[in-house]
């Protein structure tokens, strides 16, 4: 399967890679990277991603943590990885999202007309304070909610400006990492 | 003042939970002595639980009904039998009210009196308390501000900027800073208000606020006869919004001469208080040549440990001993600094959102191992991080000859922890350790603040090489696709933890 990965904040926006549909632990496979071919296993014991060289020298990419977040009606999965390369080994983090690739299709669709952005909640916890109302304009970077988790207040932004089309919890109401807490419509 | 019984132990309950319960445990074990712990319903799957020796279930979930529950812990005493209590740090570890319902249950409180932690309790007795034993404390008020009109006489000997704080204030919350005449009136009327409505007296000081401090706190030690030694100092200047981050010690900001003055004054400012056990001295510095007396932790501290690296003293051992009755076993003399050693606070928080806290499953966990690495913990794969506490979840301490060589110990120790499933500050550490002031020992209590954009931009997607980080994206997305178990993937953890849930019903 072909897959599109997208890192706001990196360098090659918008890589493709072509990956086989299941990867089995150990065994290594030989995804298309842009134009390098490189024959790779994962451990996934070990979390590494081990690299193989035509000269046969094995590199080994550990992974330190990661996160994917995924939604039903979603096609675009949010990704946080943090992983050990390089010398001196130092850890690089790195997050975006990865999709399905589609012909022609050159990103996350942001914002298209009448499409809705949905606002989770990134942390389970209990809903203190609901900020906006349905009908409201905000613009990016607007609190919207706070949720109190862990003894903090946790503040949720707007990621985006729009048009606040539903609300969907109240306060006091307890949310796990993931519900959906604010539909955002074009302003 | 009420005294500990003199008497050895034989069962130590631990009135908290987390990495320090199992801290304490450990060296109750080293001693030959049993363990109780006591866990909340949120904890019930907590290793503290199953390390100890015997556990009490403390129903309920939030820290009220459970670990702050008083009447609920003496029970615990009670029923399991234990004949002393480590409170650990936080939840009621400076309540006198609960170290005199221990005494009063029939056993040992290790800690301070409740006589000694209330003097320390109210910052304006502490304050002049420090004075009347020859303590540097910052420039200020003697006494509680009783007439508004005294306001510009004092800003003009105190000098600006200038701080209001409620006397029985804490946590950061009832302190006004003001720069300016104009600012005066509104300022102390607020820090006033606040005073009455959270710590019930409306009892307000003032002293010079110093701008840029250290954080340099002295590690003291004392018996019930009145002995004590300090272990030299920490500094803990990296901070966030008042809560720790890293801490280290010794701090590169002292010499050897200053340390010892300040170390003096310590040990002075605990006698003072008639104090007995483990306790810590908070001093902020303008310069190494003025440290100003801040106020007194009457617990241990997370921190400890940097200590003990340093020193070779196991302090949770040495704070068991003076409350069982035991003596001081060295004195100022005996106790040298050997190399560095620093520690890194490892929150389930994500920096690059605000440091918004991530409670859940943790899936794997690799610990850093290796020279000279120590890590504190209560973390397991396949444990659920309650959201109903504190977001520590481990630390790392690193030991080396110099302060260069602790640091470059803990870049590689970060870099070998793993842990799926929740954020971490780890990222946080890894850009603090690169920082070239940082690396120059050159920071105050308000380093992150001014060096925001440069976390920003360490905490943002920093891939530098796309290919790898495109081509380990994908491999993830397809590994958690391909949920169909292989025949020789181990049973997954989540139906473990089910399977575990059910059989609880």
């Amino acid at each position: 399967m072909q897959w599109l990965v997208k890192n706001p904040a990196g360098k090659g926006d918008g890589q493709q890679v072509q990956m086989p549909d299941a990867v089995v632990p150990g065994e290594a496979f030989a995804p298309k990277l842009a134009h390098v071919d490189a024959q790779v296993a994962w451990n996934r014991t070990l979390a590494t991603l081990t690299l193989t060289g035509p000269d046969g020298v094995e590199a080994n990419v550990r992974v330190r943590s990661r996160t994917l977040a995924a939604f039903e009606g979603e096609a675009a999965t949010t990704f946080h990885c943090e992983y050990v390369a390089g010398s001196p080994r130092g850890v690089v983090s790195f997050t975006g999202t990865i999709e399905p690739w589609v012909p022609g299709q050159v990103g996350r669709g942001r914002a298209e007309a009448g499409k809705a952005l949905h606002v989770r909640s990134q942390i389970t916890g209990k809903v203190l304070k609901v900020l906006v109302s349905v009908g409201q304009a905000v613009q990016a970077g607007d609190t919207l909610l706070v949720v109190e988790a862990m003894k903090m207040e946790n503040r949720i932004f707007a990621p985006q400006a729009g048009q606040i089309a539903a609300v969907l919890v109240k306060e006091g109401d307890s949310v796990a990492t993931g519900k959906e807490l604010v539909r955002l419509g074009n302003a | 003042m009420s005294k500990n019984p003199y008497r050895p132990f034989k069962r130590v309950l631990i009135a908290n939970r987390g990495e320090i319960a199992l801290r304490v445990i450990r060296t109750l074990r080293d001693l030959g002595l049993e363990s109780v712990a006591v866990y909340s319903d949120a904890d019930q799957h907590s290793r503290h639980r199953y390390e100890a020796d015997f556990a009490v279930r403390l129903p309920g979930v939030a820290s009220v009904d459970t670990y702050l529950k008083i009447p609920a812990l003496v029970d615990a005493v009670k029923r399991s039998g234990a004949d002393a209590v480590h409170p650990g740090y936080g939840f009621l570890s400076e309540n006198g009210g609960f170290a005199d319902a221990v005494l009063a249950a029939g056993a040992v409180f290790i800690g301070p009196s409740s006589k000694a932690m209330d003097v320390m309790g109210n910052k304006l007795h502490a304050r002049n308390l420090m004075m009347q034993h020859g303590v540097p404390v910052v420039p200020g008020a003697k006494e509680p501000i009783k007439d508004p009109a005294d306001l510009k006489r004092l800003a003009a000997e105190i000098g600006y900027p200038m701080i209001f704080k409620a006397a029985n204030g804490g946590g950061g919350r009832g302190m006004r800073v003001v720069r300016k005449d104009e600012e005066l009136d509104d300022s102390f009327a607020a820090c006033t208000r606040e005073a009455v409505a959270y710590f019930g007296s409306r009892d307000v000081f003032c002293e010079r606020y110093v701008e840029t401090p250290r954080h340099i706190e002295f590690q003291v030690l004392f018996d019930s006869f009145g002995d004590g030694v300090h272990l030299f100092e920490r500094d803990c200047s990296v901070q966030r919004r008042h809560q720790k981050l890293f801490e280290e010690a010794p701090s590169p900001f002292l010499s050897d001469a200053q340390r010892m003055k300040i170390g003096a004054a310590a040990v002075a400012a605990a006698r003072a208080s008639g104090y007995c056990g483990v306790g810590t001295i908070e001093f902020i510095c303008e310069s190494p040549e003025k440290a100003y007396f801040m106020e007194m932790n009457t617990r241990i501290q997370v921190e400890h440990p940097v200590t003990e690296m340093i020193t070779g003293v196991d302090l949770i051992a040495e704070q068991i001993r003076v409350a069982s009755g035991e003596r001081l076993r060295f004195k100022q003399e005996d106790l040298k600094i050997r190399g560095w050693a620093c520690e890194a606070r490892i929150n389930a928080e994500d920096p690059a959102r605000d440091f918004a806290p991530g409670p859940g499953l943790v899936s794997s966990v690799t610990l850093p191992q290796g020279p000279f690495v120590r890590v504190d913990t209560h973390l397991y794969a396949g444990y659920t991080i309650p959201s109903a506490y504190d977001s520590m979840v481990a630390k790392v301490i690193t030991w080396g000859g110099d302060r260069g060589e602790a640091c470059r110990r803990m870049r590689r120790a970060l870099a070998e922890l793993r842990l799926d499933g929740v954020p971490t500050t780890a990222r946080f550490h890894e850009a603090l350790l690169a920082h070239p002031a940082f690396q120059k020992g050159d920071f105050s209590t308000r380093f992150i603040e001014q060096n925001a954009t440069y976390f920003k931009e360490a905490f943002a997607g920093t891939a530098d090489d796309e290919a790898v980080a495109t081509l380990l994206a994908a491999t993830l997305k397809v590994e958690a696709l391909s949920q169909a178990p292989v025949a020789v993937e181990p049973r997954s953890l989540w139906q473990d933890r089910a399977r575990l849930d059910a059989l609880e019903g």
